[in-house]
C-alpha cells in the first residue's frame, strides 16, 4: 500500500530519474536498414527492417511485428520501393511484350527501372532530409503573407497549419479592424515537431505548451502533439489570440484575465478547410470541465475578484474562459462586451498608466469602470450578473466525444473512478479516437479482477487506432503480465522501449505499471 | 523577463571601467597545464584561469575552469545587465553508459531506492540535459572529426531564445577505449570573438592517457538513491537517527577532505565544520556568527524541541560564482548537512549572510523538531523562516535588522490601512497567506515583533512561546491523517457518493488547519476579549 501510494506521489521524480529500463533487459539497438516511413502525423520511422504488403507496412522490431495500415502513411521507402512502384494490370502485360508504359511513354523494362531506382533514391533522399529538418538549425523556413514560418515538421503538415493560421488572422481582422504595423513585419512562428524540441529550443519548462513573446523580438512557439491535433490547433489559435490582441493597441496591454480568457474562448475555432470559413465560439472541454470540479469541491470564482483583478491567475483559463463565453454568446451581453473589449485598449476618456516594458495598463478599478459603462450596469448590478454567469455554466454541456473524453479523464485525475468509467465509457462508444482516453479506460477496467480482458480489448482497438504509440503497448504488456502472461507482457514493454526509446511519459507509465509489482517483477 | 537591479548597477559602473581597462591590455597566451593521472588525461587551460571546485558526490563533471576576466552584456530593449565569467568542464562518461540506460527500482527497509542508470549516452545528450535551465537553444554546428588518431565530435549550442542573454557553448568529445572525455565551454555571444580562441585552443591540447584510478562512478554511471517513505523513521529509536546524522556528516567531512582543492582550507569548530576558500579573516568571522547564531537558537527556543542537533557543513566560496557553479556540481539529492555561503565581495548585498543563516536555520529546526518543521501553520514557520535569515550578530550578540525596502512597503501598507490586526495573524490559512504577497511580509514583521522585537519583552513576551507550545501539544493530540486515510480508502458504491467523496477530501486539509488554527486560538488566548488584541494590535502598529 505504502509503494503503491509513493509511486503516485513520484510520478515526476519518477520520469526524471528513470531511464527506461526499470527492470527490463536491454534492448539491442534495432538492425540497420535503409527502410524509412513517414506517417501522415509527420513521425519518421527509420532504423528498423519493415515488409511492404498490398495494405501496410509491418514494421519488424526485435520484440515483435507492429503493422502500420497504409492509410496512415505519407509516404515511404521500403524493400526498395516507393509509393509509385506499384505495377498496374496494363503495365504487367506490356512488361511480358518487353515494353512498359511509364510516365506516358512506352519504354522498355531495363529503362523503367533505371528511371525507377533514380526516383527511389530521390525519394530515400527526400525522407531522410525530413528527418534531418528535425534539428532546428536545419529548420524549414517560408513566410505566408502574415506569418515567417519555421518549423521542424514535414511540409505538409506545415502547410495545412500555416494556412490555418492565414484564416484565422483573416477572421480576427474583419471582426476587431486590426493592422500589423509596418515595423513589426511577419510574426515569426516556431513550429516545433514534439514538446522536448520545444522546451529544449523555446527554453520552457514544465506543463508549458506554447508561448507568445510580446517584447521584441515578437515570436510564437508552440510544439504539434500528435497524438491531439486538434489540442495543438487550440493552442495555436491561443497564443495567436495574444499577438493579435496586441495589435489592437501597439501601446495597450489587457488585464491577464482578458488576455487569458479572450484567447481561451477564441483558441476553440472549428475551421473548414474547404471554404477556408472560422468560426468562433465553441465550448472549451477541458476548461469546462475545470470549472464543473470546482463547482462540485464547492469553489466559485467571483465576477468582482476577476473584472478587478491585476495579477496573474490559473482561473482566468478556465473561469475567465467561462465568463467570456457568456459575454459573447449571450445576445443582450454580446455588444456591450465587444465595446468594452475596445474601449479597454482604443477608448478616450480610460485612464491607463505606463507599466513594466513602457506598455500601458489599466488598474482593476478602470477596467470595472469600463466594463459597467460598456455594459450600460452599475455596481450594485455585479451580484446579479454573477448569478446569471453562475446559472450560464451551469447549463453549459461539453460536445460530443471529445468532452466526454476530457471530462473522463479528468474524474480519473481525481479519483472519481465511478464517473470516469462512465464517462470514458460513452467515449468509446461515441468512437474515440483518443489514445490517452483509451488507456485511462483500460486502466480503470484493470482494477476489477474481471475487467482484465475488456482492457486488453480497449488497448488492442487502440493498436488500431495507431500502432507505433509506444504507449499503449507498455499498457497492453503490463495488462498481460498481470493476467499471468509474463513473457508476452514483458516482451510487448520491450516493444514499447524499441518504439519510442526515450519518450520520458513512456517512463512513468512503464513505472506505473510495472512499479506496483517490483517485488514479483525482480 | 528579469530586471537590473539598480544597486547592481551602480557597483557595476566600477566594475565595468576594471573590465574594460583589462580589454586593451594585450591578451595573454600562455597557459597552464591540468593534468589528472587518476582518470588518465590532460588539458592546457587558459591562462589565468581558476581551478574551480567541484563537489565530491559529481558523478560526471570532474574538473572545472574558469576565466578571471568577468565580460558583460546589456540589453537596452528589456534594460537587463549580466555580467559572465566563462567556465570550461570536463565530464568523463562511460562508454558503458549508452547501453546502461534507465533504472533499477528495489525496496528496501528504509523505502524505495533507486539505483540510476546512465542519464547521458554522449556528450550531446550531456549538454542537451544540462543547459536546460539556460535558455532556449539548438545545436547550431555538428561535426565528427579525428584528432591524433581519436575520433571526436564536435558541438556548437546557441542559446537564443527566452534567455536572459545569449550565448555560446562548446563541447568536444574525445572517445576513449571505454569512455568519453568531454570537454564544455561557453561564452556570451557579444564576446565570442574574443573568447573562443582561447578555448578552442584548450579543446585541441586534451591528450589521453593509460589511468591510474577507476572511472568517476566505477561500473556504475548514475547515483544510488534512497527515497524514505514518510512513516520509515518511526521504527528508529532517537539513538539510530542522531547515529545516522552524525556518521552522513563524518562521511561527507572525509570525502570534502580527501579531496580538497589548492587553496581551501577545513577549520573545526564545536557546532560546525568550515570548508573554506576565503581568506583566513573572513572564514573565521563566518566561524563565529555561525556559532553565535547557533548557541542564540539553543537558548531562545529551548522549547521547541529536543531532537539530536548535529554538527553543520558551512563552505564558504570564494564569490557567488564559485558557489553557484559548486552547487551546480552537487547531485540533486544530495544528502547532506551541508550550507553553502560565500565571501560577498561586492558589498551590496546581505544575501550571502541571508541565505547562510536561513541555511543554519532550517537544519537546526529539522534536527529540533522535524514534525514541526514540517507541520507548523505556514504563517509561522514562513515567519520564523523570514526573520532568522536576517540574524547579524557582534561577538556573541545576535541581532535582527529589517530591510529597509520592506520598511518602506510596511509604511505604504499603513498609509492605505491595508496592516493586518493581529488577530488576523493566528487566523491565517496557507491559502490566505499566500492569497496576497503582502500578506507574507505583513507575517514577518508581526513574528519578528513577538520574537525579537518590543513584544519579546513585557506584557507579551510569552504570547509567541506559549503559541507554539500548544501547537507541538496540538499537533501530538492530532496523531495521524487516519482521517484522510479513510477518505482515500473509502470506496463509494454510487457517482453520488463518490462526489461528495471528492468534495470531503478537496476540503480536508483546509478545514483541518482552519480546526487547528482555531484550536490553538482558543488554547492560547481563550480568556482574550476584543480590547486585549487591540491592545495588541496598537503595540504591533506602533513598533512598525
Amino acid at each position: 500500500m505504502i509503494l503503491r501510494s509513493w509511486f503516485a506521489l513520484a510520478r515526476p521524480t519518477l520520469a526524471l530519474l528513470m531511464g527506461p529500463a526499470l527492470l527490463l533487459a536491454t534492448t539491442a539497438p534495432a538492425l540497420a536498414s535503409d527502410d524509412i516511413l513517414q506517417l501522415k502525423d509527420g513521425r519518421v520511422v527509420d532504423g528498423v527492417t519493415m515488409e511492404l504488403t498490398e495494405t501496410a507496412i509491418v514494421v519488424k522490431y526485435k520484440n515483435g511485428d507492429v503493422t502500420v495500415p497504409l492509410d496512415r502513411v505519407e509516404d515511404y521507402f521500403v524493400g526498395g520501393r516507393s509509393r509509385e512502384t506499384g505495377l498496374t494490370d496494363e503495365d504487367k502485360e506490356k512488361q511480358a511484350s518487353g515494353l512498359v508504359r511509364f510516365r506516358g511513354r512506352w519504354i522498355t523494362v531495363a529503362k523503367r527501372t533505371q528511371q525507377l531506382e533514380k526516383e527511389r533514391r530521390e525519394r530515400h533522399e527526400a525522407l531522410k532530409d525530413v528527418q534531418a529538418h528535425r534539428e532546428w538549425r536545419n529548420r524549414y523556413q517560408f513566410e505566408t503573407k502574415n506569418f515567417a514560418i519555421q518549423s521542424t515538421l514535414p511540409p505538409h503538415i506545415n502547410e495545412r497549419y500555416s494556412q490555418l493560421l492565414e484564416d484565422y488572422f483573416a477572421e480576427f481582422k474583419k471582426m476587431w479592424g486590426i493592422r500589423v504595423p509596418k515595423k513589426w513585419g511577419r510574426l515569426p512562428v516556431c513550429f516545433y515537431h514534439d514538446r522536448d524540441s520545444f522546451n529544449r529550443t523555446a527554453g520552457v519548462s514544465g506543463g508549458t505548451a506554447a508561448y507568445y513573446r510580446f517584447v521584441d523580438p515578437r515570436d510564437l512557439n508552440f510544439y504539434y502533439d500528435r497524438t491531439d491535433p486538434d489540442q495543438t490547433v487550440a493552442v495555436m489559435f491561443h497564443e495567436a489570440n495574444h499577438y493579435l490582441t496586441d495589435l489592437m493597441s501597439e501601446t495597450f496591454q489587457y488585464p491577464n484575465w482578458v488576455n487569458e480568457a479572450m484567447a481561451e474562448y477564441w483558441a476553440v475555432t472549428v475551421w473548414d478547410a474547404d471554404t477556408g470559413k472560422v468560426q468562433i465560439g465553441g465550448i472549451q472541454d477541458g476548461r469546462l470541465v475545470e470549472v464543473k470540479n470546482d463547482i462540485e469541491a464547492g469553489k466559485r470564482y467571483g465576477l468582482r475578484r476577476l473584472i478587478t483583478n491585476e495579477n496573474r491567475e490559473y482561473e482566468f483559463y478556465y473561469w475567465g474562459w467561462s465568463f467570456v463565453h457568456f459575454m459573447l454568446e449571450t445576445k443582450k451581453y454580446e455588444k456591450g462586451f465587444r465595446k468594452f473589449f475596445v474601449q479597454l485598449a482604443r477608448g478616450k476618456g480610460v485612464k491607463r498608466s505606463r507599466g513594466a516594458f513602457n506598455f500601458e495598463y489599466v488598474s482593476g478599478d478602470e477596467c470595472l469602470r469600463v466594463f459597467l459603462k460598456n455594459l450600460k450596469l452599475k455596481d450594485g448590478d455585479l451580484e446579479a450578473l454573477q448569478t446569471e454567469w453562475y446559472a450560464y455554466i451551469d447549463q453549459l454541456e461539453s460536445n460530443g466525444t471529445r468532452g466526454l473524453e476530457e471530462a473522463g479523464m479528468s474524474a480519473f485525475a481525481h479519483n472519481r473512478r465511478l464517473r470516469a468509467e462512465r464517462l470514458l465509457k460513452a467515449a468509446m462508444e461515441a468512437g474515440s479516437t483518443s489514445i490517452s482516453a483509451h488507456i485511462r479506460y483500460a486502466e480503470i477496467l484493470r482494477m476489477k479482477p474481471e475487467g482484465l480482458a475488456e482492457a486488453e480489448k480497449i488497448l488492442r482497438r487502440a493498436v488500431e487506432i495507431d500502432s507505433l504509440e509506444a504507449r499503449v503497448w507498455a499498457h497492453l504488456g503490463y495488462t498481460l503480465w498481470i493476467g499471468d502472461r509474463k513473457e508476452d507482457g514483458k516482451r510487448l514493454a520491450n516493444l514499447a522501449r524499441e518504439i519510442d526509446p526515450d519518450n520520458p511519459f513512456l517512463l512513468i507509465d512503464i513505472a506505473e505499471a510495472l512499479g506496483e509489482h517490483l517485488d514479483d517483477a525482480r | 523577463m528579469s530586471r537590473t537591479r539598480e544597486r547592481s548597477r551602480r557597483v557595476m559602473r566600477v566594475v565595468v571601467a576594471a573590465v574594460a581597462l583589462a580589454a586593451l591590455l594585450p591578451s595573454t597566451a600562455r597557459a597552464d597545464t591540468h593534468k589528472d593521472e587518476k582518470l588518465g588525461f590532460s588539458i592546457v587551460y587558459p591562462r589565468k584561469w581558476k581551478i574551480m571546485p567541484v563537489a565530491a558526490d559529481s558523478r560526471w563533471l570532474v574538473a572545472r575552469f574558469q576565466s578571471h576576466r568577468e565580460y558583460e552584456h546589456s540589453d537596452a530593449k528589456t534594460n537587463f545587465w549580466t555580467r559572465h565569467e566563462p567556465k570550461l568542464d570536463v565530464v568523463i562518461i562511460p562508454l558503458s553508459a549508452g547501453e546502461d540506460r534507465g533504472a533499477t527500482v528495489k525496496k528496501t527497509k528504509d523505502g524505495v531506492s533507486i539505483s540510476e542508470a546512465a542519464p547521458y549516452r554522449d556528450l550531446k545528450e550531456y549538454m542537451d540535459k544540462t543547459l536546460r535551465n539556460e535558455g532556449g537553444f539548438h545545436f547550431s554546428a555538428e561535426d565528427e572529426v579525428e584528432i591524433n588518431g581519436r575520433k571526436v565530435m564536435q558541438y556548437e549550442v546557441t542559446i537564443d531564445k527566452l534567455a536572459r542573454v545569449p550565448k555560446r557553448v562548446w563541447g568536444w568529445a574525445y572517445y576513449g577505449d571505454d569512455a568519453i572525455y568531454g570537454v564544455v565551454a561557453d561564452s556570451l555571444m557579444a564576446h565570442e570573438d574574443k573568447i573562443k580562441p582561447d578555448i578552442m585552443k584548450a579543446f585541441r591540447s586534451v591528450k589521453l592517457f593509460q589511468r591510474s584510478g577507476t572511472l568517476p562512478s566505477g561500473e556504475r554511471t548514475g547515483s544510488d538513491i534512497t527515497l524514505r517513505g514518510f512513516d520509515t523513521d518511526a521504527d528508529l529509536t532517537e539513538e539510530d537517527i542522531a547515529d545516522r546524522r552524525d556518521k552522513g556528516v563524518d562521511r561527507e567531512v572525509s570525502r570534502i577532505v580527501d579531496g580538497l582543492p589548492k587553496d581551501w582550507t577545513v577549520k573545526e569548530t564545536k557546532h560546525f565544520v568550515i570548508v573554506s576558500h576565503a581568506d583566513k579573516r573572513y572564514t573565521k568571522e563566518v566561524a563565529r556568527h555561525c556559532e553565535a547564531f547557533r548557541g542564540w537558537l539553543d537558548k531562545k527556543f529551548d522549547y521547541l524541541g529536543s531532537g539530536h542537533r548535529g554538527r553543520v557543513i558551512v563552505r564558504i566560496c570564494a564569490d557567488s560564482d564559485e558557489r553557484s557553479n559548486y552547487l551546480e556540481s552537487k547531485g540533486w539529492f544530495s544528502d547532506t548537512y551541508e550550507v553553502v555561503t560565500y565571501k560577498d565581495r561586492d558589498g551590496w548585498s546581505d544575501w550571502a549572510m541571508e541565505s547562510l543563516n536561513r541555511g543554519i536555520w532550517n537544519i537546526w529546526f529539522s534536527d529540533t523538531n522535524r514534525d514541526l518543521a514540517v507541520g507548523a501553520p505556514r504563517w509561522i514557520s514562513s515567519g520564523l523562516a523570514d526573520v532568522m535569515e536576517r540574524a547579524s550578530s557582534k561577538g556573541k550578540k545576535i541581532e535582527f535588522k529589517a530591510d529597509t525596502w520592506d520598511k518602506s512597503r510596511i509604511n505604504e501598507l499603513r498609509r492605505d490601512d491595508k496592516l493586518l490586526p493581529a488577530s488576523a495573524f493566528f487566523n491565517l490559512t496557507t491559502a490566505e497567506l499566500w492569497a496576497d504577497w503582502e500578506n507574507g511580509r505583513q507575517v514577518e514583521f508581526f513574528v519578528n515583533y513577538l520574537l525579537v522585537g518590543a513584544g519579546s519583552k513585557g506584557k507579551y513576551k510569552s504570547v509567541f512561546p506559549d503559541y507554539v507550545k500548544n501547537l507541538i501539544v496540538a499537533m501530538d493530540e492530532a496523531g495521524g491523517d487516519e482521517e484522510y486515510i479513510k477518505l482515500l480508502e473509502t470506496v463509494p458504491k454510487t457517482e453520488a457518493e463518490e462526489t461528495e467523496l471528492f468534495r470531503k477530501r478537496a476540503e480536508y486539509w483546509t478545514n483541518q488547519e482552519r480546526t487547528m488554527l482555531d484550536q490553538l486560538r482558543e488554547r492560547t488566548f481563550g480568556d482574550w476579549a476584543v480590547k486585549d488584541w487591540e491592545r495588541l494590535s496598537a503595540a504591533y502598529w506602533k513598533e512598525l
